[in-house]
């Protein structure tokens, strides 16, 4: 990375994996965020090899294990075998020797995200978007495998690390409304916990009321709000609290997992030009979104994300027209967009199905 | 005719949403609802569907008020798939609600691109347009007359959102529905609505 500042970023639009906008810079030499190889697989029961029963016994490198014999014996017990073999297995076999497999679901992906930029991560749902911004929380499940390389403003980072810039200087903006603490009125969620002792947590206290205030009022949110509880909340009233949340403590990165949806034209526009008000102060944004239309007026990059990795990694220009775009698969996401085309792929691929490269003509 | 007579509702004590709202969406037609966040649009359709009632006013199918018990013939599919459906069953279970044939929950299953391996899943496994599928295939399962569309397809990318509104909107055409929808896309809402009403 030392050799980087020595590149002319205006003449090659791509070096090491990601191109560049026109306003992203590189504050001290690095990347406000990389991700590098990033690949999260789950560790989860392997139902098929469950349902097969006996007959299929060697799964993904599972030893064959317990009493049960495989249909390979002999001849003579062909019969009883392969009657057997139809039985389910019984409650407690399948309990004892359900076998495991791992299901990888984002592969190698390297991102990175430069101060002062919004890069905006497109793509087909449950291609593992929501992962990418867990993994770059270190929010992990626990049958989760992680592996892969993140840097934040310089600093190598494991799961340890990055839990504890999570919510001061990485912040979230949560897909799911869900995320609201639903026993307690949203105006204690947006302000958080107050810091220091004494007359310090007072002025703590004070300080946070003032800036969620000032938070509301931007979203058209009333001071009643406050005090209501989440589930008093509309949906679009609810994603303008779980951005306040987000903006409350000064982050360097806001990871934006799809704020947008559920909210009115006018407050989405607003939503993003804040979002974009904050990179152009030097902070960083991963924008996670469907909406194309919306994220290509605010940001630099986009990244089509497909099937659990990076397809294209694109300047915003790009989608101008389907000429530009090198990717089927963004070529369709073009012709879909209800401003276009609004059409369905005309070989239409099951969803998240690996054979649905051959994409429509661009 | 799916018809709201002179609707007014709000919340616990707070105040009225809306007063002596009508609306009538007949077979066959395309009714965009519109109106900014937070105005009450949700919780119409879920009025309409028969998940609220009103504080004055009636809901009327064809005639008759919404039944009480059983398969209700307006079908909500919401904003929040997470929230609509049981987080302690499979998805087989969840699209078993229903009650329809297995051939035609086989035929929507394909329609909406079900895949097999989702159904031994519980809902927390799947992402969010991969639920949305689920629940626009339980709904349409359900045999509705009326649908009611609460911003179904903003978690879904653009390919998928196109899929799903040609499957939805050949099924209205098919069995001859009533869609009602809320969604906040000015280019999507062209493309579908046949007639917008204000929420006013």
């Amino acid at each position: 990375m030392e050799a980087h500042e020595t590149l002319d970023h205006g003449t090659q639009a791509v070096h090491h994996h990601h191109s560049h906008g026109a306003a992203s810079r590189h504050a001290h030499g690095h990347h406000l965020l990389t991700v590098e190889d990033l690949t999260v697989a789950f560790r989860m029961y392997d139902e098929e090899a469950v349902e097969a029963g006996q007959g299929k016994k060697a799964v993904k490198g599972q030893k064959e294990t317990g009493p049960g014999k495989g249909k390979k014996s002999g001849g003579e017990k062909g019969g009883r075998e392969a009657k057997r073999a139809q039985r389910r297995p019984s409650a407690w076999r399948r309990y004892l020797e359900a076998p495991q497999r791992e299901v990888e679901v984002i592969h190698s992906l390297s991102l990175s995200v430069h101060e002062g930029e919004i890069l905006a991560v497109v793509g087909a749902s449950g291609s593992g978007k929501t992962l990418l911004a867990d993994a770059v929380l270190g929010l992990f499940e626990p049958n989760a495998l992680v592996r892969g390389r993140i840097w934040f403003d310089g600093e190598p980072m494991d799961a340890a690390s990055l839990a504890a810039v999570r919510g001061s200087r990485i912040a979230l903006v949560p897909q799911s409304v869900a995320s609201l603490d639903p026993l307690m009125r949203v105006g204690r969620q947006v302000e958080g916990a107050p810091q220091g002792r004494g007359a310090a947590r007072r002025a703590d206290k004070r300080r946070r009321a003032e800036r969620r205030r000032e938070l509301f009022a931007r979203y058209g949110l009333d001071e009643d709000v406050a005090r209501l509880f989440p589930h008093e909340l509309s949906g679009g009233m609810a994603r303008r609290v779980l951005l306040c949340c987000a903006l409350m403590e000064s982050p360097q990165l806001i990871v934006a997992d799809e704020p947008t949806p559920g909210l009115d034209l006018d407050l989405a526009v607003r939503a993003l030009a804040d979002l974009r008000a904050f990179a152009d102060g030097g902070g960083g944004v991963l924008l996670i979104t469907h909406d194309i239309e919306l994220a290509l007026t605010v940001a630099d990059r986009v990244a089509v994300f497909r099937d659990g990795t990076v397809v294209e990694e694109t300047a915003v220009e790009s989608f101008a027209g389907p000429d530009t775009l090198a990717h089927p698969f963004s070529c369709q996401l073009w012709h879909a967009l209800p401003e276009h085309d609004f059409a369905p792929p005309p070989s239409v691929p099951a969803p998240g199905d690996e054979c649905g490269e051959g994409g429509a003509p661009c | 005719m799916l018809e709201a007579r002179a609707i007014s509702f709000g919340y616990g004590s707070g105040p009225l949403l809306y007063e002596g709202f009508s609306l009538a969406v007949a077979p066959g037609e395309r009714v965009q609802l519109a109106a900014p966040s937070g105005a009450g649009k949700t919780t119409l359709a879920r009025i309409l569907a028969g998940y609220e009632r009103p504080r004055a006013g009636t809901v009327l199918v064809d005639g008759a008020p919404l039944p009480r018990r059983g398969r209700c013939p307006v079908q909500l599919v919401g904003q929040h798939p997470e929230l609509t459906v049981d987080p302690r069953q499979t998805m087989a279970a969840v699209l078993a609600e229903a009650g329809a044939a297995p051939e035609e929950e086989e035929r929507l299953r394909a329609l909406l691109g079900i895949q097999d391996r989702w159904l031994t899943r519980y809902p927390r496994e799947l992402s969010g347009g991969e639920l949305q599928r689920f629940c626009i295939a339980r709904a349409l399962a359900a045999s509705p007359r009326y649908l009611i569309a609460d911003e179904v397809s903003t978690m879904l990318d653009a390919v998928t959102q196109a899929q799903i509104w040609s499957v939805l909107l050949a099924e209205a055409r098919g069995r001859d529905l009533g869609l009602l929808f809320v969604s906040h896309s000015p280019a999507l809402a062209a493309r579908i609505a046949t007639r917008v009403v204000p929420l006013a």
